[in-house]
C-alpha cells in the first residue's frame, strides 16, 4: 500500500511539473499579448488539475496557491481583462511557489513554505481586477468543486506502465504528428470545463502513445547497443581475413552476405536507440522568455526575444546539462551586454535590446547560438585584466589577436567579482560554462564586435557515443578523427606545399590555407609525413576555422564507439575518447576542436 | 564460562590486543631494488604487459591505455611517478590493475613477488628519507626478518591537482 502511494505521488510530481512547464511560457506570452481567451483557458486548466490532483492528495499549501491562481485566471478569462504587469508578477511568483511546494513532496521531506503573504497579495490582486469591471468578488470564496477530485482521482488511480518509483523519466512519443496535449480548439464554457477536461485527457491517451520509461533502462539498451557496434567491428574484421585465407569455400559467400546484413541492421539498431533519447530542445528553451521578462523587469531594460529552433532534437543528457551554462551566457548578455533604453537610444539604436536564441543541427553537430545586440566585449580590457590576474604577460598581450583575447575570458582565474565590475560582468564564472559545455563534449566560441553585440556560440555532438570516424596513423600509432570535422582528403605533392612567413600553407581551389603536421601537433614520432614526396592531407572544419593536417596514412572510415577514459585528463591531451578496434587495439580519438583551438592561438603569438 | 559472558571492563583490552593479531594481506611487488606492497583488496588483478597505447601530452608518468575487457584504462608508470630512473619493460614488468579513488587503473612495476600475511603490529611509522620515493605515499614500514616491505597508500598516490582532473574525467 505504501508503495502504491508513492508511486501515485511520483505520477503527481510528474504531472504537476509538466503542467508548470507548459503554462509556464504562456504568461510570458499573455503579457505581451494582452488579452487572449485561448491561453487564459490553458493556464486556468493547467492550474485547475493541479489543484484537483492535489486536492485529491491533500497537499493543502498547493490547493491555496493554485485555487487563488486559477480564480485569477478565470476571473481575466471571463471579464475579458487583460493582466497588468504587477498583476503578472503576482501570478508567476505563485507559479514559482507551487514549483517550491511541489519540490517539498518530490523530496517528501514534509516541509511548508509560509504562504501567507503571497495568498494576501494573490486576493488582493483578485480584487483589483474585480473593481475594474465591477464584478461581485464572490469567486474568492468559492470552495474548489468536488468534480475534479473525482476526475482527477479516477486518472490517478488508473493504472499506467510506469516505470519503478524512479523520477527519472523519457517521455517516449510514438507518434510525432499529434499536436501537444492541451490545446483545446475551443474554449468551453466554464461549468463544462471540469468534464471535458476529463474527456479531453481520455483521448488524448488514445493518440498520443506514450510510455514513461525509466531512464536507466534506456540507457543499459544504448550499452548493449554500443557493445554489438564493438562486436560487429571485430566480426567484419574478422569476415574479411577469413575471405582472403578460404576464398574458394562456399560457406564464405553465405557468411559475407551476413556479416553486412548485421553491419546494417547495427547502424539501424544504433539509430533508433539514438532516437529513444532524442527530446526537442524546446524544453530548455521554453524557461527563457520567462527568465528574459523577469530580468527585463528587475534590470529596467526592455528587450524583444526571439527563440528559434525549438523543435531540434537533442540527447537528453545535452537537455539536462545546457540548461545551466545557457541561463549563465544569456544572463550575461543581458546584463552586462545590453545597454539601458536610454543608453541605445543615445547611441541611435533601437529603444529595445534584443536577445536571439537558436539551436540548429549542422550535420552530426547541434549548434545553439544567444546573440545581443549589445555594446560587445572590450577586449582591451580583458587584456588587461588577464595581464592584471597573472594570466598571460604584458608581451602576449600586445601580441595576441582581438579573437584569442576574447577566449580569455573562458579561462578559470580570469572571472573575478572585481573584474566583472570594470569589464562590465562578461566572462563572469565563463570557466564553468566551458566547462560544463565540454562535459558534453563540445565548445563554445564567442564572436563580438565594439557596440554592435556578441554571439555565443556553443557546438555540441548529436550523439556523445557512436560517431562516424576517420581512422589514420602516425608513426606507429593509429588515431580516429571525427570524420564531422573533416571536409575532404587530398594527396598533395611536396611541392604544392609553400611557406608562409614561417607558417606552411596549402592552396585549395584558390583558398590558402594553413598545414600543420599532426605529428608535431601531438608531439609523437612521425615517419616524416611531409619529408616523403607525396604526403596525405585532411581538410578539417572546425566551426568557422579551415585548416589542412598531414597525417602519415589514411585507413579508411569507420564508425567507432567512444569510450570514456576515467583517469586521464581527456582535453590536456586534446583527445575526445578512445575505441577499441576490430582487433581489440586501443586507439585514440582525437579532440579537433581543442587542437584548433591549441593551434591557432600558438600560431598567433 | 562466566567470565567470557560478562565482558565489561575486559572489553576494550580485549579488541586492542584483537587488532594487534590482525593480519594484513599484502601483495609484494618489486620496482628497482626495493619492495614496495600494497592492501591486497585494492588489487583487482594482476596482468602481463601489453599493448599500450600511447596518450599524447599526457604527464610522463601516464604510459597510456590499455583495453581491459572492453574497458579503456589509463596505465600508470610507478617508476616515474616516483622518479625512478626510466627502463625498459620486460618479461617480468607487470600491470596491476587496482582501483583507486574509484578510478579503476593499471600501474606498471617490475615485478610481482608474493602475497604476504604479516600481524598489523609488526608495521612501523616511516622513518624519514626511506627510500627515493617521497613519504607521502608511503603507510609504513613491514619489518620482517631479513627484510624491509615499503607498504603504499594507493589512493594517496593521485596528487591533488590529479585528483581534481580525474573527478572532471570521471564527470563525464
Amino acid at each position: 500500500m505504501p508503495d502504491e502511494m508513492d508511486e501515485i505521488i511520483s505520477e503527481f510530481v510528474t504531472e504537476a511539473e509538466e503542467t508548470l512547464d507548459r503554462i509556464d511560457p504562456l504568461f510570458v506570452e499573455l503579457e505581451s499579448k494582452g488579452y487572449d481567451k485561448e491561453m487564459l483557458n490553458e493556464i486556468f486548466r493547467g492550474m485547475h488539475t493541479l489543484k484537483g490532483a492535489a486536492g485529491f492528495l491533500g497537499f493543502q499549501q498547493i490547493i491555496d496557491v493554485a485555487h487563488r491562481a486559477e480564480s485569477i485566471m478565470k476571473c481575466l478569462r471571463d471579464n475579458g481583462i487583460a493582466p497588468s504587469r504587477d498583476l503578472m508578477d503576482v501570478i508567476l511568483t505563485s507559479v514559482d511557489m507551487l514549483r517550491v511546494l511541489i519540490g517539498h513532496v518530490k523530496l517528501r521531506d514534509g516541509a511548508e513554505e509560509d504562504i501567507s503573504e503571497l495568498l494576501t497579495r494573490l486576493d488582493a490582486a483578485m480584487d483589483a481586477p474585480m473593481e475594474a469591471v465591477a464584478t461581485p468578488p464572490a469567486l474568492q470564496s468559492v470552495p474548489a468543486p468536488p468534480d475534479p477530485v473525482a476526475v482527477v482521482t479516477a486518472e490517478q488511480v488508473e493504472p499506467r506502465e510506469s516505470a519503478d518509483t524512479t523520477e527519472e523519466t523519457v517521455v517516449v512519443v510514438a507518434k510525432k504528428d499529434v499536436p501537444p496535449p492541451a490545446s483545446p480548439p475551443k474554449p468551453p464554457a466554464v461549468a463544462d470545463a471540469v468534464e471535458d477536461q476529463g474527456q479531453q485527457s481520455s483521448r488524448e491517451r488514445e493518440v498520443v502513445q506514450t510510455l514513461r520509461v525509466d531512464v536507466t533502462r534506456i540507457d543499459k539498451v544504448m550499452d548493449l547497443a554500443g557493445e554489438t557496434v564493438l562486436a560487429r567491428n571485430r566480426l567484419l574484421n574478422l569476415a574479411m581475413k577469413i575471405e582472403q585465407t578460404y576464398s574458394g569455400d562456399p560457406n564464405i559467400e553465405g557468411l559475407l552476405e551476413t556479416t553486412s546484413f548485421l553491419d546494417r541492421v547495427t547502424s539501424d539498431l544504433q539509430l533508433a536507440v539514438m532516437k529513444i533519447r532524442m527530446q526537442p530542445i524546446s524544453k530548455v528553451f521554453s524557461k527563457f522568455p520567462r527568465m528574459v521578462r523577469d530580468m527585463s523587469r528587475q534590470l529596467n531594460k526592455d528587450i524583444d526575444l526571439e527563440i528559434f529552433g525549438e523543435d531540434t532534437e537533442v540527447d537528453k543528457s545535452v537537455i539536462e546539462n545546457i540548461g545551466d551554462p545557457m541561463v549563465h551566457i544569456i544572463r550575461n548578455s543581458i546584463d552586462h551586454g545590453l545597454e539601458t533604453n536610454a543608453e541605445r537610444e543615445a547611441k541611435g539604436k533601437s529603444r529595445n535590446g534584443r536577445i536571439i536564441i537558436s539551436a540548429t543541427q549542422q550535420g552530426t553537430q547541434i549548434v545553439i547560438e544567444v546573440t545581443d545586440d549589445g555594446r560587445g566585449i572590450d577586449v582591451d580590457a580583458v587584456r588587461r585584466k588577464a595581464m592584471k590576474n597573472g594570466l598571460i604577460s604584458e608581451e602576449e598581450a600586445e601580441k595576441m589577436s582581438d579573437e584569442a583575447a576574447v577566449d580569455l575570458i573562458f579561462l578559470p582565474g580570469f572571472s573575478t567579482k572585481e573584474v566583472s565590475t570594470e569589464l562590465s560582468g562578461r566572462g563572469v564564472g565563463m570557466d564553468v560554462v566551458k566547462t560544463n559545455v565540454a562535459k558534453l563534449n563540445g565548445y563554445v566560441e564567442v564572436v563580438t564586435k565594439k557596440d554592435i553585440g556578441s554571439t555565443f556560440r556553443i557546438s555540441l555532438p548529436l550523439t556523445l557515443a557512436i560517431i562516424q570516424a576517420m581512422m589514420i596513423r602516425i608513426g606507429q600509432e593509429q588515431y580516429a578523427l571525427p570524420q564531422s570535422m573533416i571536409e575532404e582528403t587530398l594527396r598533395v605533392r611536396r611541392s604544392d606545399i609553400k611557406d608562409v612567413a614561417g607558417q606552411q600553407v596549402l592552396t585549395i581551389r584558390g583558398k590558402v590555407l594553413p598545414l600543420f603536421v599532426m605529428s608535431e601537433v601531438l608531439g609523437v614520432r612521425s615517419r616524416s609525413a611531409v619529408a616523403q614526396e607525396n604526403s596525405y592531407v585532411l581538410v578539417a572544419s572546425v566551426a568557422d576555422r579551415r585548416f589542412c593536417i598531414a597525417v602519415d596514412e589514411l585507413i579508411g572510415q569507420e564508425e567507432v564507439v567512444i569510450k570514456m577514459i576515467n583517469g586521464v585528463e581527456s582535453e590536456e591531451c586534446g583527445i575526445l575518447g578512445a575505441t577499441i578496434t576490430g582487433d581489440g587495439r586501443v586507439v585514440l580519438i582525437l579532440d579537433l576542436a581543442v587542437i584548433a583551438r591549441r593551434l591557432f592561438i600558438a600560431s598567433r603569438k | 564460562m562466566t567470565t567470557g559472558l560478562v565482558p565489561v571492563a575486559g572489553s576494550s583490552e580485549l579488541s586492542k590486543a584483537a587488532r594487534a593479531n590482525e593480519i594484513l594481506q599484502l601483495v609484494t611487488f618489486a620496482l628497482g631494488n626495493e619492495e614496495y606492497a600494497v592492501d591486497i583488496l585494492k588489487v583487482q588483478e594482476i596482468n602481463r604487459m601489453k599493448e599500450i597505447t600511447r596518450v599524447p601530452n599526457s604527464p610522463d608518468y601516464v604510459e597510456g591505455v590499455i583495453n581491459l575487457r572492453g574497458k579503456v584504462i589509463p596505465v600508470v608508470s610507478l617508476r616515474m611517478k616516483f622518479g625512478l630512473e626510466e627502463r625498459e619493460n620486460d618479461s617480468q614488468s607487470r600491470i596491476m590493475i587496482m582501483d583507486i579513488q574509484g578510478i579503476t587503473m593499471g600501474l606498471i612495476v617490475d615485478g610481482v613477488s608474493e602475497v604476504l600475511r604479516v600481524p598489523e603490529n609488526i608495521v612501523e611509522p616511516t622513518p624519514p628519507m626511506t627510500s627515493n620515493v617521497s613519504t607521502e605515499f608511503i603507510k609504513g614500514i613491514a619489518k620482517l626478518e631479513d627484510r624491509l616491505i615499503i607498504l603504499l597508500d594507493m589512493d594517496r598516490l593521485i596528487g591533488k591537482s590529479d585528483e581534481t582532473a580525474l573527478l572532471e574525467a570521471s564527470g563525464m
